[in-house]
């Protein structure tokens, strides 16, 4: 899994390509750790080139959430690709991580 | 038999590597051996009580009557056994394998202990003469420490899994018209994955549940939602159970940055009236026996994702010869959509006769296709 962070306004996107899983979940918790300490809040997952996501993977967004919130952020995702939506509807998750269809949706009031 | 050699086949049957699958991590070592001794024929032996066997390496499977073999020495020596010439040694010139086929003439062999006992050797074997430098020496010794770890390792989690094999639960209870089947399988031997069933408040409770990720980690997590879940449930209504374990759950789910998925469902035997809970776990279904179906799904998110969630219960009627069926995700990684499986299971259960048949037939299926995630079944039908 590779992370590129990238500055987008006031936003920060975390485009995450590959596979999202117990053994690349870390990754995704660290970047957001580091977004945060910078004090960056704000932030997308962009899952466009996220081909799979497992529990564990879900697990690390949705610390990534919690995290953000708790610095008076947020942590939105983005353009989701089927197989991630499909596990995000399952567990009930995008009605806490909603899915927005591309970046711009995402950071559009911010 | 004497006492200590009752103790030490005891630690050998642990392992589990006689007569089963060999264990790919004592395999990697073994090829290893056999890259950095610069020999071919390296081998990893358990001693069983008559027999030598090879576990590891080119002569994987194959056995000798024990006492035609080099490596009962090595377990009464005090470290590496080296022997440059069987032919020349009076304690070995005599062995099948020395006198015949394949006429073994240099052996090297370190011991292997594994709680204590010596259950067999790492050892290097030749058709001509030969000796090992010091280098050689201590990479066998050190390959061997190597050898041990994994086999501890393998044994731990054995034992892991058989402790969380018990904490399913072995036989329904009694109750009159309904039968129930479960099945549960972790990738890793021990996981994430439980089913349970017991009767809560005057009636039937079912709860499949599902712990983020697999292995130990997961394991120790669900063994605690297991127990929160049933103390709660003891006097509480559903959803309220849901809701009291998944705060006392709270902060370990926190801490460890876990969620738990989790479909419960609590049945009056009498009427069929079932509340069930659906915490981010979207894979239960009713199944008609005509191979019709409907979802058992709701709202609510997993344990340990929303700090104080409510979760509901939702109302269905189990009819008679209806069947309530949960499954894990795992079961998701053959098909292409959740859609898919469920018509997938609900085809078995038209074809089962009973909810064992049902459950085995899904188990097979999951089976046979090695999962990478942890799978587990539950079936609970109400008679016609």
């Amino acid at each position: 899994m590779e992370i590129e962070r990238t500055a987008h306004g006031s936003a920060t996107v975390l485009r995450c390509q590959g596979r999202l899983t117990m053994t690349s979940a870390s990754r995704l918790r660290e970047a957001v750790d580091q977004a945060v300490q910078d004090g960056r809040h704000r932030l997308v997952a962009d899952l466009a080139e996220t081909e799979f996501v497992d529990s564990s993977g879900l697990g690390a967004l949705v610390s990534g959430l919690k995290r953000a919130r708790q610095c008076g952020g947020d942590l939105r995702i983005a353009a989701p690709v089927e197989q991630v939506r499909t596990v995000l509807s399952l567990t009930n998750l995008d009605r806490v991580l909603r899915p927005y269809p591309t970046v711009e949706d995402a950071t559009r009031d911010w | 038999m004497t006492v200590e050699e009752a103790e030490r086949l005891a630690v050998v049957s642990n392992l589990e590597l006689l007569d089963g699958p060999p264990s790919p991590r004592v395999e990697r070592v073994a090829r290893l051996a056999q890259q950095l001794l610069g020999l071919p024929l390296v081998s990893v032996n358990i001693l069983d009580a008559d027999r030598t066997v090879s576990v590891a390496g080119p002569m994987e499977g194959r056995q000798m009557p024990r006492g035609q073999t080099f490596c009962p020495y090595v377990l009464r020596s005090p470290g590496l056994l080296v022997v440059p010439d069987a032919r020349a040694d009076d304690r070995f010139c005599g062995l099948a394998s020395v006198v015949g086929d394949p006429h073994l003439r240099f052996y090297a062999g370190a011991p292997l202990t594994v709680d204590g006992q010596r259950v067999g050797t790492l050892c290097v074997v030749g058709q001509e003469p030969g000796d090992l430098d010091e280098r050689q020496r201590q990479a066998l010794v050190e390959l061997a420490g190597w050898v041990e770890e994994e086999l501890t390792r393998g044994t731990e989690l054995a034992r892991a899994g058989e402790v969380q094999r018990r904490l399913l639960p072995s036989r329904p209870p009694e109750v009159s018209g309904f039968s129930l089947a479960g099945h549960c399988v972790q990738s890793r031997g021990v996981g994430g994955d439980f089913y349970d069933w017991y009767l809560a408040q005057g009636r039937l409770q079912v709860v499949l549940a599902d712990v983020m990720g697999k292995g130990l980690g997961a394991a120790i997590i669900a063994a605690g939602v297991r127990a929160m879940l049933r103390g709660a449930s003891r006097y509480n209504e559903l959803g309220e159970a849901v809701t009291r374990a998944a705060r006392a759950l709270g902060e370990d789910l926190e801490g460890t940055g876990t969620f738990v998925t989790v479909f419960g469902l609590r049945v009056d035997c009498e009427t069929g009236e079932a509340q069930y809970v659906d915490a981010g776990h979207g894979l239960a279904v009713v199944l008609q026996g005509d191979g019709s179906y409907r979802r058992l799904s709701g709202w609510d998110p997993p344990l340990g994702v929303v700090r104080d969630h409510r979760w509901e219960v939702a109302s269905t009627v189990l009819e008679p010869g209806e069947t309530m069926l949960a499954v894990s995700d795992g079961l998701l990684d053959f098909f292409d959509n959740p859609r898919e499986a469920v018509a997938a299971a609900a085809e078995a259960a038209a074809q089962s006769e009973t909810v064992a048949e049902l459950v085995a037939t899904i188990a097979d299926f999951a089976a046979q296709r090695s999962p990478l995630d942890d799978v587990s079944v539950l079936a609970l039908r109400r008679d016609r």
